[in-house]
């Protein structure tokens, strides 16, 4: 079975990077899925060291190219800087019936399964349960620690109830690609508006310029003029075009902006603060729920009480 | 009550399923992995021709419980050897390794020796790969 080391001691594994570093940094990863506790232990037992330069989210819809996209990008940051780690993250929806989950991102970027400096770890949405994203959160920071100076966290543009891509990632680029409608759906898709980045991936596709022009038209109409073609770039991720113009522009947005990184990172401190407190409230109500002789339900519909009263009573419980 | 509890511990049970060296036939592998996805299991899955190396980081990383080995082209034997001594090397060997696929009744011992917890042959039904797979953490 698997080691019981401590938080402090697998941090310490994984910093002197030995060829048992890996492990430790796996083990550290799933800790932070475990519980909101453990994910609040290891950010505390991790603050003293760096965190990644750059945290980007990618999403968009199935079919837009995400997964051959990350991989692109993967192999142009890892010939640009040849001493620098990556991270990626792949988040894949897990069944709402039996609870597992196929987790097959990793395909597309087998490439770079073997090279030490790319670290890819999958995770599974787990419908109804909330902690994804402070578990994400956790993972992050790991990849942090163990000197990843860019993250990509990859998800899929559906179901995002659950999983909030703009609360992890510093930047969020969405994906596109021509076929994907008209000016009306993306006035309607409420994907656009967490949108920081629009990239038109399949550029290489009949219909790419009419759908670039398109999406200029809809961005303007919401609000986004300055800067527009940078926010806006064409690649192709299947023939290797533009990949190298497109991270120069991510970066650009990060290098020498520490008061922007600055500000990225308070407001998510602010939500990680919330989504705490959210966890920890409901497990004290599950407990309250729980002691109540009456199942709630019975007195309110006896009409014994009223709903409010119920509720501001069960509430000074907590 | 206890059903619940029962989804969460498959839950977080995690399973990489590999096929490694050259070997283009993955529908075993495949059905396997959809099999332990309804069973609840968190299931990566590499795709085909995959190296040891690959292997064993991909399953590291993920910090996966147990690792399934898929084989139809007569190499189990060499390369199952490989991903068992990178796993010992990793300071992994705890992560249990099983084996499927067109594997000779001869080898199973061979594959035992070394470590392998489990090697399933064709025609083993669902039900009982999933019986043993669950006895085996």
């Amino acid at each position: 079975m698997k080691s019981n080391k401590s938080i402090p001691e697998l941090i310490e594994e994984m910093r002197s990077y030995k060829n048992t570093s890996l492990r430790a940094a796996g083990r550290l990863m799933s800790l932070s899925e475990e519980s909101s506790e453990k994910t609040i232990e290891l950010l505390r037992a991790l603050s003293p060291f760096p965190e990644p330069r750059i945290i980007l989210g990618i999403t968009g819809a199935p079919g837009s190219g995400k997964s051959l996209l990350s991989g692109r990008l993967i192999e142009h940051f890892r010939k640009k800087y040849p001493d620098r780690r990556i991270g990626i993250i792949a988040v894949d929806p897990s069944s709402p019936f039996s609870g597992g989950a196929i987790l097959g991102d990793r395909i597309r970027m087998m490439q770079h399964a073997d090279d030490p400096k790319v670290f890819i770890r999958s995770i599974a949405s787990h419908g109804q349960q909330g902690g994804v994203t402070l578990g994400t959160m956790g993972i992050i920071s790991v990849m942090g620690a163990f000197g990843c100076d860019v993250v990509l966290v990859e998800t899929v543009g559906v179901g995002q109830m659950e999983f909030a891509i703009k609360d992890v990632s510093d930047m969020v680029a969405i994906v596109l690609a021509p076929g994907q409608g008209d000016t009306m759906q993306f006035l309607k898709a409420g994907l656009m508006e967490i949108g920081d980045m629009f990239i038109v991936n399949k550029d290489d596709q009949a219909g790419s310029i009419q759908f670039y022009a398109q999406l200029l038209l809809s961005l303007r109409l919401l609000g986004h003029t300055a800067e527009q073609k940078e926010l806006v770039p064409r690649v192709s991720a299947l023939l290797n075009v533009g990949i190298k113009e497109l991270f120069d522009s991510i970066e650009k947005r990060f290098l020498g902006n520490d008061q922007q990184r600055k500000i990225f990172r308070q407001e998510r401190l602010e939500l990680l603060v919330r989504r705490v407190i959210l966890a920890e409230l409901q497990k004290r109500m599950d407990v309250v729920l729980k002691k109540e002789e009456l199942p709630v339900t019975e007195k309110i519909l006896k009409g014994e009480t009223s709903l409010s009263s119920v509720v501001s009573d069960l509430i000074k419980k907590m | 009550m206890s059903e619940t509890t029962e989804k969460t511990k498959a839950c977080t049970v995690r399973i990489l399923i590999g096929k490694a060296g050259l070997d283009g036939h993955d529908r075993g592998a495949k059905y396997v992995a959809h099999i332990l996805r309804d069973a609840g299991y968190e299931v990566i899955y590499t795709g085909i021709r995959r190296s040891p190396e690959q292997i064993v980081q991909s399953a590291i990383q993920e910090d996966v419980d147990l690792i399934g080995l898929s084989f139809l082209s007569g190499a189990h034997l060499d390369l199952t050897r490989r991903v068992l001594a990178l796993l010992r090397e990793g300071g992994a060997s705890d992560i249990i390794v099983f084996c499927g696929g067109v594997i000779p009744e001869q080898d199973i011992a061979a594959l035992k020796e070394m470590g392998v917890r489990e090697v399933f042959t064709p025609g083993t039904a669902d039900t009982s790969i999933l019986e043993k797979v669950d006895a085996l953490f």
